[in-house]
């Protein structure tokens, strides 16, 4: 089923060969991502958002999945990219496992502390089950990953 | 001198600030995994951040922030989405520079 509020996600949400091999430069990588679909026009300083972010703490939840989220005035609608990563990147959290699937949740400023990270809750328990991280990491299909992730398709 | 990327800055922290401190978005948070033991790091971040404005800037910011829970808000074709007032046409011109809502009195941000 489809949860209709909150990110949607569609072909160019996907990023399905992550250039970057260090979170801060994945970071970056989704931010320029973010601006080719015109969700933000800042994308070096969404970045440092996202970066601030992991300053109060890892978002790798483990399982070789992080979710790094921003709410932010550079947003104009909420969003979820998907990348993945070959190699896997080294998250920084510690002894955690090389993260191959990066969940990027974005709302713009607007919304509720308890809406995003209800969003946010709600990509992470789609995307924990083994089965669900496989198909996360196997499928080019975003009509497919929308509705594992319970999100809107684009 | 005060640039929006600045004042843009701090209202994001305070964002995340709030989803930090706040009981259920924290709980929330936490249980879903994530680490928020840089809380006390992104305080003094803040402090820093909020000297660097200009005194003009940081007093707005913050009478705003305390009336209304945000010192920025978004414009959008011309319209403070704060109080929803279109703003005058000579407003325009100052994309690149900071502006206060005369109706309202929060910070406006153009992009």
């Amino acid at each position: 089923m489809s949860i209709l509020v909150g990110p949607a996600l569609h072909p160019a949400h996907l990023i399905t060969d992550l250039k970057s091999r260090s979170r801060d430069s994945v970071l970056g990588e989704l931010a320029r991502q973010a601006q080719e679909i015109g969700v933000t026009r800042e994308p070096g300083m969404l970045r440092a958002t996202l970066l601030m972010r992991e300053r109060l703490g890892s978002t790798a939840v483990g399982h070789g999945f992080a979710v790094p989220n921003a709410r932010s005035l550079l947003v104009t609608r909420p969003v979820l990219l998907l990348g993945r990563s070959r190699c896997g990147v080294d998250w920084g959290a510690e002894g955690g496992a090389p993260v191959r699937i990066v969940l990027l949740v974005m709302s713009p400023a607007g919304m509720s502390a308890p809406c995003h990270v209800a969003a946010v809750g709600r990509v992470v328990e789609a995307a924990r089950p083994a089965r669900s991280r496989q198909r996360l990491f196997e499928s080019d299909s975003p009509g497919e990953i929308a509705e594992l992730l319970g999100v809107a398709p684009g | 001198m005060t640039g929006w990327s600045d004042v843009v800055s701090l209202h994001d922290l305070d964002l995340l600030l709030e989803e930090a401190r706040c009981g259920g978005a924290r709980q929330r948070t936490a249980s879903l995994g994530f680490d928020l033991a840089g809380l006390a790091a992104l305080e003094r971040a803040r402090v820093r951040l909020h000297a660097r404005l200009d005194g003009r800037w940081a007093h707005a910011y913050e009478r705003a922030q305390r009336r209304y829970g945000r010192g920025v808000v978004a414009v959008r074709d011309r319209v403070c989405q704060g109080c929803f007032i279109t703003l005058p046409t000579c407003a325009v011109a100052s994309l690149d520079s900071l502006a206060i809502c005369e109706s309202c009195g929060r910070i406006l941000f153009w992009r």
